[in-house]
């Protein structure tokens, strides 16, 4: 080949390979920068479509939570010392001796299971017991009444009432009362994910 | 400036010529060397024309024509019986055959003059310039020496040959041309729109001129041609009937001696080509004319020797080479290099451009989009905080729920003992002892178990206090399904008294948990 085509053509594939390089270095970052700003645009598109659709009707999330809040707040609020066996313990003697009624036992139960979710995680805690006492009808009465009104989540689920053999005290009654003590293991505000 | 915009250069055996922007320059040569000059490259040319193209103001790297004579060149119309590409092939191989140029040694150009149909079918007036590839390189070696650029070389001879042609043909009556020029005479004939032939003679002016010379003494050749090409001029021909002392001194009859043989030379040549290119017995009109025609007594005299009649015509103007030309085969390589190369470049600039153009779009649009995405940036960062703030809500709901619904499982089948306790007393009268109560958790419903003794007085209305208890205790409010299940007999206090067991079912809460919400809220 002639010296000034050979020439001609080196230049011609330099000018190529500079274009080239060109394309590659700038223009294709630049095309991959806009096709993932578009992609970026599209899907933030989709997502603003989507989520208006799923937020449609709904309530304001803000007040939605709130109240959720409030619901966890509540259930909060109800559970109370269960877990604490002690302080139950207190309590059981402190409401005996306000409604004049004698405690001759308390003995924990084992046999009390708290209910689990559906999902099977343990989300209640339960103290049970199987209390004797003794004492008028009427004060026995109130004595369950305090158990039944201002026990936190507290059921009594057996009650076995015999009349006392003091015919001096007709109104004397001994009484056994089976009672279980629930209670929140976590504030569900803060509760996290157990495995099921 | 030539009407091309290029400026011309005209080199012949007696002439430099240059026409450039400001004005024209001759140089009158010596035309005794001009084969030797061509032998020795026209090396000797570069003096002269570098200080003509000086003098016409033709700068460095400017674009010229030139027009040339050289020992080989030819320039010749070429009558052939085909048409366009055909025609122009087929008048190049005449001229290659007829002047042994060989293919790869020479180079061409060629252009129609026009198309004549008649009863033997279509004929091409292709002229055709040729010469060979060395004395093309080495003419246009001597004006790159001088440092300017042919753009086109052609044989001086070609532009008369066009303008006598173009003339005669379209001569409303049948014509004979004898175009005269200082280098060559063309004699065409033609008229109505057709050409019969065109011929160019290598017998000019400058041959005159030239004997005319020859008679100036103590003159080198160059000047002495300049003052016979000035004689000439300015008195023409000389005839039989001119003074003695003719012009400048120089005497009449000697002169006429001496121009006899070329007078002859032009009669000949005049009446052997009408001879032969027209007719027998035709008498056409005879008209001279190219830029010498006004020489005085020139035509009449070549007519007179041609026995023809020969109208003296007008100088026709300066002949320009159009668009015809040749180049040395290495200078055409290297302007088609040139103009790839220009094309290639513009190429890249044009894809550069385009990319440039294309990078900026995408630029723009890059901005564009991220301008979109910023505008509606707080909607969606809102819809966002929405969404995890929904998602929270949810989450606690489920918790809430899930705990509401344990809580359910676990409340909701006991009753409210102390109410029901409080109602067996108060239901209970003085005649009913109740000895044992006994209550548990059960499904569907908690059940009850009361035992006790009542006295057995009572009436023919059921008044046993017994029935009444038990009317009273399904009437409560706190318990149903009431059934007495047992009765036997035993004592109160040593009287006779009815032992009795009773079985309830107890109402539950419909909703024990909102009770201790209630409870919790009382509190």
């Amino acid at each position: 080949m002639h010296p000034a085509a050979t020439r001609l053509v080196l230049e011609g594939a330099l000018i190529v390979g500079a274009l080239f390089a060109v394309s590659q270095f700038v223009h294709r970052p630049l095309a991959i920068e806009l096709a993932s700003a578009r992609a970026e645009l599209a899907g933030e598109l989709g997502e603003i479509e989507q989520t208006e659709a799923a937020l449609a009707g709904r309530v304001d999330p803000a007040a939605r939570l709130e109240a959720a809040r409030a619901r966890a707040l509540a259930l909060t609020a109800l559970s109370g010392s269960a877990t604490d066996p002690g302080a139950l313990y207190d309590a059981l003697v402190s409401a005996a001796e306000r409604h004049r009624v004698e405690l001759s036992r308390i003995d924990p139960r084992r046999d009390a299971r708290a209910p689990t979710s559906r999902d099977g995680r343990e989300l209640l805690g339960v103290t049970a017991y199987s209390i004797s006492l003794g004492g008028e009808y009427a004060d026995v009465v109130s004595f369950v009444r305090e158990l039944e009104e201002r026990f936190p989540l507290t059921i009594i689920s057996a009650i076995r009432f015999t009349q006392g053999d003091d015919p001096a005290r007709p109104e004397r009654v001994l009484a056994t009362l089976e009672t279980a003590h629930y209670a929140l293991r976590e504030d569900p505000m803060r509760a996290k994910e157990e495995p099921s | 400036m030539r009407a091309t915009g290029l400026s011309l250069v005209s080199i012949g055996p007696s002439w430099i010529e240059v026409r450039g922007r400001t004005s024209t320059v001759r140089e009158t040569l010596d035309p005794s060397v001009w084969v030797e000059t061509w032998d020795d490259g026209l090396l000797s040319l570069d003096g002269p024309l570098a200080a003509a193209l000086r003098s016409a103001g033709v700068p460095g790297g400017a674009r010229v024509a030139v027009l040339y004579e050289s020992p080989s060149a030819v320039a010749q119309v070429v009558s052939v019986a085909s048409r366009g590409r055909a025609a122009v092939d087929a008048a190049q191989l005449q001229v290659r055959e007829a002047f042994s140029l060989e293919d790869g040694a020479s180079c061409l150009a060629a252009e129609v003059l026009g198309e004549d149909s008649g009863d033997g079918g279509v004929r091409t007036h292709v002229l055709v310039v040729a010469d060979r590839d060395d004395r093309a390189q080495v003419l246009f070696g001597l004006l790159a020496r001088l440092g300017v650029e042919p753009v086109r070389m052609c044989p001086s001879s070609a532009p008369l040959l066009r303008e006598v042609a173009h003339a005669a043909r379209s001569a409303p009556d049948e014509l004979v041309l004898v175009g005269l020029a200082e280098a060559c005479t063309v004699i065409a004939a033609g008229g109505g729109g057709s050409l019969r032939f065109v011929r160019s003679v290598p017998l000019g002016s400058d041959r005159l001129a030239e004997v005319i010379s020859q008679m100036v003494p103590d003159q080198p050749g160059a000047a002495a041609l300049e003052q016979g090409q000035r004689v000439l001029r300015a008195h023409g021909v000389p005839d039989a009937e001119a003074p003695e002392q003719w012009a400048e001194g120089l005497d009449a009859r000697a002169a006429l001696a001496r121009l006899q043989p070329v007078l002859q030379r032009y009669g000949v040549e005049l009446k052997q080509t009408v001879r032969f290119g027209l007719p027998a017995g035709s008498v056409p009109r005879v008209v001279a004319t190219g830029p010498c025609a006004e020489i005085a007594g020139l035509a009449r005299t070549i007519g007179r020797h041609a026995g023809l009649e020969v109208e003296p015509g007008s100088a026709s103007p300066a002949s320009e080479p159009g668009s015809l030309g040749l180049l040395p085969r290495a200078a055409v390589a290297r302007r088609t290099q040139r103009v790839a190369r220009r094309w290639m470049h513009a190429g890249a600039a044009a894809a550069a451009a385009i990319m440039a153009l294309d990078a900026i779009g995408m630029v723009r649009q890059s901005h564009l989009l991220e301008r979109e995405r910023s505008a509606f940036a707080p909607q969606l960062a809102g819809m966002r905080d929405g969404a995890t703030l929904d998602a929270s809500a949810f989450e606690l709901e489920q918790r809430c729920g899930a705990i509401e619904e344990a809580l359910g499982e676990a409340l909701g089948r006991a009753p409210l003992w102390h109410v029901v306790l409080a109602e067996l007393a108060v239901v209970r009268s003085a005649e009913v002892q109740l000895t044992e109560i006994t209550g548990r958790q059960a499904s569907p419903a908690p059940a009850l178990s009361v035992r006790g003794l009542a006295e057995p007085r009572g009436g023919a209305k059921g008044a046993e206090p017994l029935a009444l208890y038990l009317d009273r205790l399904a009437g409560s409010g706190v318990a149903s399904a009431v059934a007495l299940e047992s009765t036997s007999m035993g004592q109160i206090a040593g009287a006779p008294a009815r032992r009795f067991e009773i079985s309830a079912k107890l109402h539950v809460l419909p909703d024990r948990l909102a009770w201790f919400s209630m409870n919790e809220e009382a509190r």
